[in-house]
């Protein structure tokens, strides 16, 4: 799942459970969800960083 | 005038010394490419026997309706190729004149090859592409979406250009540390066209996003994203492209065809980096929601537990004090039946308590009377069977007698 399908699945989480009424099991296993997509959410904007790259077309014909 | 005379095999009277064919041809090209005017010239013709060899060099005429030149471009191939350049276009060649010694033909020793066509030429021939587009589908073709957080954006651009740091300026704004790969072009003149193709094939292999454009410019300098080949490597490539070409005003062909299109190049940063703190906010936000809703629902079912708890504790006292009525008001009403049937009972043995002492034969015996039994102790109550010598017992009301039967 890329970064904008997690948010939105972790949206679609969070709308169901602020809805109220979810079983407990459910709330419990929507909750570990939510929180394992949030956490690969933070993980990608880490990886985003890094360095600038240049390439010289010489180089790669 | 005394040339004639080398027949006779004496130099005396010659003009000057007699030479090899081979070195007076290199003598010739010598002096001709040392020329300024004629070593670095640009000159205009019409394209002729255009022949593109597999060795990747390109072998031309130039002609006009005074000369004519025979031209070679090493390596020119893709030259051709990428400008479309074909038989018949007026074209300019950039170079330098040159002697092939081994046959004496005098030669155009070409750097770079453009074609000629003034700005109206150029504007049929962008109107020409944007119809054949539009008529084969190719401009409603699916569009390829920008990666959410590009991973491998690479930024196709003049290599120092303003264009560039406004971009690089941009990108480290939104996300610092951002990475990124820049690969520098020439996006102008006639080497740009086969640069910006290159770049995009070479992109294509690693990144997950490429923007390609420049700053602003002529109509000229712009015009390398209006030319065919350019923009088909765009359509080709595997990889979206964001096409971000000069100013806001300036519509490109390839601003038509890319998969992205930006106004400008810092456009282009806008439309595609996030901004890092605002993804940063918003997963808080959402991460703090998902907390509160998962407490809500905690204390919902928490009061939803204690209630039922409630209810089932109370539930069964009520089934027991309930019965316990019941059991009473049963208790109760046996109790007052059986009372009633006891008395009823106790009256029932009273009356005939009464009527059983007024018969008893002690009763009789005290009023004088008395009762006489044989010897098995059953009553006499008739003379008939009885004869003398019987023993009789006489009963009285304070005792028995023994007798016996005289006659």
């Amino acid at each position: 799942m890329n970064y904008s399908e997690s948010m939105k699945r972790i949206e679609e989480i969070v709308a169901a459970l602020e809805a109220g009424g979810t079983p407990l099991d459910e709330t419990l296993k929507l909750f570990e969800e939510g929180s394992k997509l949030l956490k690969a959410c933070q993980a990608e904007l880490a990886e985003a960083e890094g360095k600038i790259e240049q390439l010289r077309l010489e180089e790669i014909q | 005038m005394p040339l004639f005379k080398n027949h006779e095999h004496t130099t005396e009277n010659m003009a000057g010394e007699t030479l090899e064919v081979g070195q007076f041809v290199a003598m010739a090209r010598k002096t001709l490419i040392n020329e300024p005017y004629l070593s670095n010239a640009a000159i205009i013709g019409e394209l002729t026997k255009l022949t593109l060899a597999r060795s990747g060099h390109s072998y031309f005429t130039l002609t006009d309706s005074n000369g004519s030149i025979d031209c070679v471009l090493f390596g020119g191939n893709t030259s051709f190729q990428s400008q479309s350049i074909k038989e018949g276009m007026k074209i300019v060649a950039a170079g330098g004149i040159d002697v092939y010694v081994k046959t004496g033909r005098m030669q155009f020793k070409a750097s770079r090859v453009q074609p000629i066509q003034s700005i109206g030429e150029l504007e049929k021939a962008r109107r020409e592409l944007i119809q054949k587009w539009r008529e084969d589908g190719t401009m409603d073709r699916e569009r390829k979406p920008a990666p959410f957080i590009p991973k491998r954006l690479h930024i196709i651009t003049g290599g120092g250009s303003a264009a560039l740091s406004d971009m690089q300026r941009l990108i480290e704004d939104r996300w610092p540390s951002f990475s990124y790969t820049v690969i520098p072009v020439l996006v102008q003149g006639s080497s740009a066209p086969g640069q910006i193709i290159r770049a995009l094939k070479q992109a294509e292999k690693h990144a997950d996003l490429i923007i390609v454009g420049r700053g602003g410019g002529s109509p000229e300098d712009l015009w390398s994203f209006n030319l065919e080949p350019v923009c088909q490597a765009i359509i080709d490539c595997k990889v979206p492209v964001v096409s971000a070409v000069g100013h806001e005003s300036d519509f490109m062909v390839s601003d038509m065809i890319a998969d992205i299109r930006a106004s400008t190049p810092s456009n282009a940063i806008e439309r595609v980096i996030p901004i890092k703190e605002e993804l940063i906010a918003l997963i808080a936000q959402v991460s703090d929601r998902l907390d509160f809703a998962v407490d809500r629902l905690f204390l919902q079912h928490n009061e939803r537990l204690s209630n039922i708890v409630l209810r089932l504790s109370s539930a069964p006292m009520k089934g027991v004090s309930n019965a316990k009525l019941k059991h009473n008001r049963l208790l109760n009403r046996i109790n007052s039946s059986t009372e009633r049937i006891i008395s009823f009972e106790k009256n029932r043995l009273n009356s005939i308590e009464s009527v059983l002492s007024s018969t008893n034969p002690s009763r009789v015996l005290e009023r004088g009377y008395s009762m006489t039994v044989n010897e098995n102790g059953s009553p006499v109550t008739s003379v008939v069977g009885l004869k003398s010598g019987d023993q009789l017992t006489v009963v009285l009301q304070d005792g028995q007698v023994d007798t016996e039967v005289k006659k």
